[in-house]
């Protein structure tokens, strides 16, 4: 069925003596230039076959510098980050972002003071007058306490609040329980304000 | 030739990227290689970017010949038709419209075929459509079977069988004219 017919076998005859342009050296010229491009020539007949070896080990070399270059330089900055040199970092120009960071070291090294036990005398002693007060072993717990966003606004003052900090805090329930911290004896009920005395009275007086 | 083509030192130099050794090669199986590509192409331009393309493989990959195998010969032959193949594909977009279970063979005047010289005939092949081109040359001229001609030009076999077909109407037509 699909098999070679006789004019075919005769035209595969034929173009087996199919005349050659002289086209030779144009291309060679083409496949040299081609095999340059991708193959470097080795005019060492026998040497080693450079093609890919080489580039292997230049690519591994350079990769291998580029990563130990960044992973010095990675220790270097994660160490720098993690053991800051203190005398680099004055409490009162150490930006607030900085205290955050150093925030849980200073809280193991010394306790968070509570609400409860400050005086008001302490949170009420202007910033500027302590700024010269600071006293350099105690530098961390001047850090923390600005940082301490989950406090109390009634924090005390620190050696270092910076004085936007030093805000008075808004009027609110805060206050009565500012008037517990003083040491008197809290009266009445928890919960109850000194206003709320005040209305009951009213409400007697009037009948 | 094929003892010269099958000197070890020039194999081992094609294979060491002595371009010395590559150009003897070359200049070795130019005329055989070139009457391969002459029969896929249109004009000596078609033939010589075959040819370029073809080489660069062979360059690239001998290597892989292994001469238990197959003569060194055949194996050349095989990468030049498969760039010949790749060629005319390349440009040209297969119909998979139309197969065929097999092939009819209409009967061509093969007395005025002898008559005829190879650049006549090589003339006459041109005149095919490429895709029709292709699947003559490759199975009446290389001797590929339709399947292989089908892996290689990513048809159907019954689209190799149409082409195949088509050829032969146009032949007989063209040698019934010459006639």
């Amino acid at each position: 069925m699909n098999q070679h017919t006789p004019y075919e076998i005769t035209i595969a005859e034929k173009l087996g003596h199919l005349q050659v342009p002289d086209l030779r050296e144009a291309i060679w010229k083409r496949i040299e230039d081609q095999l340059d491009l991708e193959f470097p020539a080795d005019d060492q007949p026998g040497g080693p076959d450079k093609p890919q070896t080489p580039d292997w080990i230049s690519i591994t070399k350079r990769f291998g510098t580029f990563a130990v270059i960044v992973a010095v330089i990675t220790t270097l900055f994660i160490i720098n980050k993690k053991h800051p040199s203190e005398k680099n970092i004055s409490p009162a120009q150490a930006p607030a972002s900085i205290e955050q960071t150093f925030l849980p070291v200073d809280s193991t090294s010394a306790p968070l003071p509570r609400p409860v036990q400050q005086s008001p005398i302490r949170q009420q002693q202007p910033v500027t007058d302590n700024q010269d007060q600071t006293i350099p072993g105690r530098q961390d717990d001047a850090l923390f306490i600005p940082s301490a966003g989950a406090a109390d606004d009634k924090t005390p003052a620190g050696d270092s609040i910076p004085p936007q900090l030093s805000a008075p805090p808004p009027v609110s329930n805060n206050q009565a329980s500012r008037q517990d911290s003083t040491g008197k004896k809290p009266r009445g009920f928890k919960g109850l304000k000194e206003d709320d005395y005040r209305i009951s009275l009213k409400k007697d007086s009037t009948p | 030739m094929q003892a010269v083509v099958n000197d070890i030192e020039v194999l081992e130099g094609c294979i060491a990227n002595d371009r010395r050794a590559q150009k003897l090669l070359y200049e070795q199986f130019y005329e055989f290689a070139m009457r391969i590509a002459l029969r896929y192409s249109r004009d000596e331009n078609d033939a010589a970017d075959i040819l370029s393309h073809a080489f660069v493989k062979i360059f690239k990959s001998i290597r892989s010949y292994d001469s238990s195998k197959g003569s060194l010969h055949a194996w050349i032959k095989r990468i030049v038709a498969n760039e010949g193949l790749d060629h005319i594909k390349s440009r040209e977009r297969f119909s998979e419209n139309v197969e065929l279970e097999t092939v009819p063979e209409p009967p061509v005047n093969n007395h005025a075929l002898e008559q005829m010289g190879a650049a006549e005939i090589m003339k006459l092949i041109a005149k095919l459509p490429p895709a029709t081109h292709a699947v003559f040359v490759a199975y009446a001229v290389e001797g590929y079977n339709h399947r292989e001609i089908a892996v290689k030009l990513g048809i159907s076999e019954g689209t190799s069988k149409w082409h195949l077909s088509e050829a032969r109407k146009f032949l007989q037509q063209q040698l019934a004219l010459a006639r």
